[in-house]
């Protein structure tokens, strides 16, 4: 049997639904070069009991994988990494944090707040979510 | 695929009565079947499994219509698990094991032996010396080792110790590698089925409450925690089972995405455990 290592981490505490976690892992590693094109996945049901999460669950992470264009699945062999365009997609990701930034220093213009405090609630949230 | 299917299934016991029970038990998937101690879990175990009859309606197993009259070659395709499974007194695990051999078409005896090492089963005493626990973990050694397509577990952990329910949540987990795979586990610790099950049944005083995917019952209700100041008539009307102390109140709502819009950071809205949802429908008149 093939040995797959998939560095996944999922809390059951966040309020962030397991199947995102499992789709936002993944895509993080496809980001990250750690998984590339042509790449098997584990197979749902060997993920799920990795994870310890319902099978319905990874099914669900993996649709939502195949629909966005990270992975594919050939029916009886399983789900692989997509030929990713990895600049564009990089691209997209940065155009959405400009509008988040965008966002939040237009909220901040309205309180008058600094960059300095802003900042430090950077570095508060931050730390929050490790 | 089906695995199991009750059409409009009824059964009267005694003062106890299941009502009009329709289900659809999905193939290569894990069901959790809750509910309180009398709901009728039991009863509706023993009538898929064809040791009652029930008064009215259909059931089928693997399409198989004829639960009764086929009940023997059926039983060979499910390992079940009963809380409270007797074995004879003076037998012990090599007795059986003959009479395994003998009982279920595709019994594997090295499975059997492995199962029996791994769960620390003590082969040369009198099954009236086990603890309840031992019988558990003797039943469970059976319903792995005849290649089942369908496990059946009524309450399998209650008399586990925590160590071995994990284990055995990880064994089920395991099965359901193979895709043909059906489990049905009915527990009153819901927490075995948090992670792990796929499908929600939950019965209450013999009635289907609700059969739902686990992860879309616990996305639809949220357990939402805030100031007491923010209750008026129109949010009360978002809320069910409002609890109100000095520090706020919480509650749950199916319509949590409407109160972050109302009120934002005010609020915090968490995931429920299946047991406060459990304890949440059954007072309400469920999904």
């Amino acid at each position: 049997m093939e040995v797959f290592k998939l560095n996944i981490k999922i809390s059951n505490t966040l309020d962030v639904p397991i199947y995102e976690q499992v789709k936002d892992e993944i895509i993080r590693l496809i980001m990250s070069g750690e998984l590339g094109p042509g790449d098997a996945l584990p197979s749902m049901r060997r993920l799920a009991k990795d994870l310890g999460i319902s099978i319905i669950t990874t099914k669900r992470a993996y649709q939502d994988l195949e629909g966005a264009g990270y992975v594919h699945s050939v029916v009886g062999k399983g789900t692989y990494v997509s030929e990713q365009n990895t600049e564009l997609q990089k691209e997209r990701i940065l155009n959405e944090i400009e509008g988040h930034i965008e966002a939040m220093l237009l909220a901040s213009r309205q309180i008058n707040l600094s960059r300095e405090e802003l900042d430090e609630m950077i570095s508060i949230i931050e730390e929050d979510m490790k | 695929m089906t695995a199991i299917q009750l059409k409009n299934v009824s059964k009267t016991q005694g003062t106890f009565k299941l009502k009009n029970i329709d289900l659809s038990i999905e193939r290569g998937f894990i069901t959790g079947l809750i509910g309180e101690n009398g709901a009728g879990k039991t009863s509706l175990i023993h009538l898929i499994l064809g040791l009652k009859k029930p008064d009215a309606g259909d059931i089928s197993l693997f399409g198989d219509h004829a639960v009764e009259a086929h009940r023997e070659a059926l039983l060979n395709r499910i390992g079940f698990v009963f809380a409270e499974d007797r074995f004879p007194e003076k037998m012990t695990v090599p007795q059986l094991k003959k009479i395994l051999k003998r009982f279920y078409e595709d019994f594997n005896a090295p499975q059997f032996d492995h199962y029996i090492r791994k769960f620390k089963i003590r082969e040369k005493q009198k099954f009236k010396d086990y603890s309840t626990g031992e019988r558990m973990k003797l039943s469970l050694a059976i319903a792995l080792s005849h290649n089942a397509e369908l496990l059946v577990l009524d309450e399998p952990t209650s008399n586990l110790d925590p160590n071995f329910r994990i284990d055995l949540l990880e064994i089920l987990q395991e099965l359901m590698e193979d895709e043909n795979m059906t489990i049905l586990f009915s527990t009153h610790i819901t927490s075995d089925l948090d992670s792990i099950a796929d499908y929600i049944i939950m019965i209450d005083e013999g009635e289907l409450v609700f059969h739902e995917e686990k992860d879309l019952l616990l996305e639809k209700y949220r357990k939402i925690k805030g100031p007491v100041e923010i209750l008026d008539a129109q949010t009360e009307d978002l809320l069910t089972g409002i609890k109100k102390t000095t520090v706020g109140f919480e509650a749950i709502s199916d319509e949590h995405r409407a109160l972050e819009e109302l009120y934002g950071s005010k609020i915090l809205t968490e995931q429920l455990r299946i047991d406060e949802l459990m304890h949440h429908l059954k007072k309400g008149k469920g999904v």
